[in-house]
């Protein structure tokens, strides 16, 4: 009993304490900037080398080894091919932020698809990124009138991508109750990496231009 | 009380106030001027100060100067200052007092009176006062105005006035009431008739109208239209017409002279501003020949919110979805569809809360732009209540799809409860040449969510067309099965009971079937099935992979597809332990599948390759633990060199298919399955 009061037991005892709650909090923060980082790098198209190449399954040369891998009539052993040098993209995985998945991939793609619609209305200002990670209307009178409602719905499904983006990173590390993190993470970065010019929402919702 | 009219009468009011003494003093004959110092003048709302009048003989005319420094006049008019009445020629009878061509002088903030022009006249014994003129041209506008006043039955004011400056008129800064949007342009046309019974008229007709809130949220460009306001000061009626022009109002944009004029009419309006209530006898609301509504015993109340009975019509779906829908709606499962047909419907709503409803649909067409899903020739009519089961109604459209599954004519007969709606008999929906049976179908939305409840089956289907609309290769075989339950728990539909696939001569048992977010971006099926003797002969003519004899069982547990790809299972698929049947494996299979350990071993067994057509096995296998992407494979048994076997040669020649590569990507190896498929067989030297 004595030895549990000792200044080493108590030490032990904290130790064991923090060591619960870390585990517990533990949010990947370095993963998931990174991850947002590629992510919105893709979905705004910034042009400049970026780390997405790492995590992009495109960015790896699969028909450029096939002929050395095969005989030159070029058909015969596809499958044991295929098999045979596919492990580096699945080790390749980061194992901290899971954000290759179908349906990630899909609303990437989607967002991809939508960025070029967008960005001429985040360069005039008629819209903006809001702080919760998402896009919200600053100031359409700079848009004729018929075009107003293309910019609103392009702005509802927008959010509605992200909201599922977020929540299906959440999801695909098997952590929901990271959602919110996760969307922090992104409202910073989008800041982060919007061209200048772009406006945005600081903390207090007060609209700033980058 | 329109601006003008305050400023005539209180011109009007100093007049005769100064005629009535005078003409007490000094009548019959009046030669000499008088003049009047009143310190401070009252008459009910007005406040006069440095009031001044004079009354003048000048060539054979009585004239009347009226002056006030300083005039209070109730908000908007405000403070009048500088403010002067000349009269040249005053008429003065025992009944009369009148002045044709009385000038006026003022200024008011912004607004100026310059020798402007009116008729004024009063009646001595009757009290009438009468003042007639144009409208000073005040706001861009022009017209006339003309006020009558008689004590027993109070005033008569009619105004016409046209070409408004709504710019200038909104930017007058003692409107009375605060505008939420920035008037940028326009003209108005106005029609004022004040009966003496307080009846008032007002037509107002608008021309190129532009207003903008400061966000651009809501604005609109080129309107026109028309107002009509009428009502005697308790109950008012209101017509208004928008005839053209755009109009923005987030998230709505409406081009009117495309889609025609949006006209609403309140009849018997009655309300308190201040406490935002109202209540009206009907209100009727047209949408250009695409809807029509009416509401009947409308009010509105803030703490017990509204009332009313109203009946809707929608004569032509598409652009009521495209503009008034759709932008509601965007970003969710709904937001982009192609629609059309008719609906129409009432509902009764008791403090803001529905009561009784009723709907009725036909020819109603909706498709999802992206092709998820989508539905034809829609029919159908329920009714509603907040308390009790409505009567039997029914739905039926005459095709359907989900994601190309395709579902064909049917009709079910239905009821909707308080919170949710139930069939009334086993209703079958068909699909190829089977169908989907519904013996039982309830739908309840409770506090935890919607809950399901369901019973049917799957009366066997054919895997030909099932499989070519799900693009796999097209392989023979029928689905059954049993479904006892369907629950919905946390977003996902679980279905309960197990569904039989026949297919290559054997069975497959799934069960554990669940289905998340399956309009989303994401959809999820999960399920599990046991897999019992599938012959492997047409099987692998099916997938045109070599041709392989014999039986194979196996299971796959914990399949989790997400966008229809998997993401997640353990798969086991073995040659049964206790198979008697025939079991061969072609050249060609052997070539396909060898290679899957690469090196060595694909080398020396190379040289039969050459030599046999067909071998013999003693068992094959193949297990595979998909996460994510990866597959981390294995086969009958392990070796020691860390190889795992695919296919345990029998008899001779023998052959072992060897396997070193244990983890395999997922997508690519069905990308080359897919293409062995498309027809680039290997080929054999």
């Amino acid at each position: 009993m004595k030895a549990l009061w000792s200044i080493p037991g108590l030490a032990l005892v904290f130790a064991l304490m923090a060591g619960c709650v870390t585990i517990n909090i533990y949010f990947p923060t370095a993963a998931a900037e990174e991850a947002a980082r590629a992510i919105v790098r893709d979905a705004l198209q910034v042009e400049e080398g970026t780390p997405e190449s790492e995590v992009s399954p495109e960015a790896e040369p699969g028909a450029m080894l096939m002929p050395r891998n095969t005989p030159a009539n070029g058909n015969l052993p596809v499958l044991a091919w295929v098999l045979d040098r596919l492990v580096s993209p699945a080790a390749a995985q980061s194992p901290d932020l899971q954000i290759q998945t179908p349906a990630i991939n899909r609303i990437r793609a989607s967002m991809r698809e939508r960025a070029p619609q967008l960005a001429p209305h985040f360069r005039s200002g008629a819209i903006g990124f809001g702080r919760n990670a998402d896009v919200v209307i600053r100031d359409l009178s700079e848009v004729p009138l018929r075009d107003r409602s293309t910019v609103q719905r392009l702005v509802s499904e927008e959010n509605s991508d992200r909201d599922s983006l977020y929540r299906e990173i959440a999801r695909a590390n098997d952590r929901p109750d990271w959602e919110d993190r996760i969307r922090e993470t992104f409202a910073r970065v989008w800041v982060e990496e919007a061209p200048s010019g772009y406006w945005y929402q600081d903390r207090s919702g007060q609209w700033q231009q980058k | 009380m329109p601006r003008p009219v305050r400023w005539m009468l209180a011109g009007l009011c100093a007049s005769g106030l100064v005629a009535t003494s005078v003409s007490a003093q000094a009548e019959p004959d009046v030669s000499l001027g008088a003049e009047l110092n009143i310190e401070s003048l009252v008459h009910e709302a007005l406040s006069a100060e440095g009031m001044s009048s004079r009354i003048g003989w000048r060539d054979g005319r009585l004239t009347l100067e009226l002056r006030a420094e300083r005039i209070e006049l109730p908000e908007p008019v405000g403070t009048l200052t500088a403010a002067r009445v000349e009269c040249t020629d005053l008429r003065l009878t025992r009944r009369e007092v009148a002045c044709d061509d009385a000038r006026l002088w003022g200024r008011s903030g912004d607004l100026r009176l310059d020798g402007h022009r009116l008729s004024l006249a009063w009646g001595r014994d009757s009290g009438h006062l009468r003042l007639a003129g144009d409208w000073p041209g005040w706001f861009g506008g022009r017209g006339s105005l003309r006020a009558d006043f008689a004590p027993e039955r109070g005033w008569d004011v009619d105004a016409r006035l046209r070409g408004l400056d709504l710019q200038a008129l909104a930017a007058f800064d003692r409107l009375p009431l605060e505008l939420p949007v920035a008037v940028d342009g326009g003209r108005a046309d106005l029609d004022l008739r004040l009966r003496p019974d307080g009846r008032l008229t007002a037509r107002l007709g608008l021309e190129d109208v532009a207003f903008s809130d400061p966000l651009g949220l809501q604005a609109g460009e080129e309107l026109r239209g028309q107002a009509q306001l009428s009502g005697d000061g308790t109950r008012w009626d209101l017509d208004l017409a928008l005839e053209g022009g755009v109009v923005y109002i987030d998230p709505w944009f409406v081009d009117l002279d495309d889609e025609g004029p949006v006209e609403l009419s309140l009849n018997g309006l009655e309300g308190d501003p201040g406490a935002l209530a109202f209540r009206m006898d009907a209100l009727d609301l047209r949408y250009g020949d695409a809807l029509e509504a009416r509401g009947e015993a409308v009010a509105y109340d803030q703490e017990t919110g509204l009332d009313g009975v109203f009946h809707g019509r929608v004569h032509a779906l598409a652009p009521v979805y495209d503009s008034l829908l759709a932008p509601w709606l965007a970003g969710t499962v709904l937001g982009d569809l192609a629609t059309g047909g008719q609906i129409a419907g009432h509902v009764e709503l008791a403090g803001s809360q529905p009561r009784r409803a009723d709907l009725e649909w036909a020819e109603l067409d909706a498709s999802d732009r992206r092709g998820r899903f989508g539905l034809a020739g829609a029919r159908g009519a329920l009714d509603w209540s907040a308390d009790e089961a409505g009567s039997p109604g029914t739905f039926a459209l005459d095709a359907a799809h989900l994601y190309g599954l395709p579902f064909d004519a049917f009709e079910a007969q239905v009821r909707a409860l308080p919170a949710g709606m139930e069939l009334l008999a086993e209703t079958e929906i068909p699909i190829f040449d089977g169908g989907l049976r519904v013996g039982a179908f309830e739908l309840r939305q409770t506090d935890s969510g919607p809950d399901v409840r369901f019973e049917g089956g799957i009366r066997a289907i054919s895997l030909e067309p099932l499989t070519e609309v799900l693009g796999w290769p097209r392989f023979s075989g029928r689905l059954a099965g049993m479904i006892p339950r369907v629950r919905y728990e946390r977003g996902d539909l679980n279905v309960d009971g197990r569904l039989l696939v026949q297919v290559f001569n054997g069975e497959v048992v799934l069960r554990d079937v669940y289905i998340h977010n399956l309009l989303g971006y994401a959809p999820e099926l999960g399920l599990s099935a046991e897999i019992q003797r599938l012959d492997l002969d047409p099987l692998t003519q099916a997938f045109d992979f070599g041709r392989v004899q014999g039986r194979i069982s196996g299971h796959v547990r914990d399949l989790v597809m997400v966008d229809w790809s998997p993401v997640h299972m353990d798969l086991e698929l073995m040659t049964p332990e206790r198979d008697r049947g025939r079991r061969r494996i072609s050249q060609r299979a052997v070539e396909n599948i060898t290679e899957l350990g690469g090196g060595l071993q694909a080398a020396a067994s190379s040289v039969f390759l050459r030599v046999f057509e067909n071998f013999s096995y003693r068992r094959l296998g193949f297990r595979c633990e998909l996460r994510g992407e990866v597959c981390t494979a294995s086969g009958v048994a392990d070796r020691p060199d860390g190889g795992f076997v695919l296919v345990q040669g029998g008899g001779i020649p023998q052959i072992q298919v060897i396997g070193y590569n244990r983890r395999v990507d997922w997508p690519e190896l069905i990308n080359r399955l897919a293409t062995i498929q498309a027809g680039e067989g290997p080929v054999v030297q």
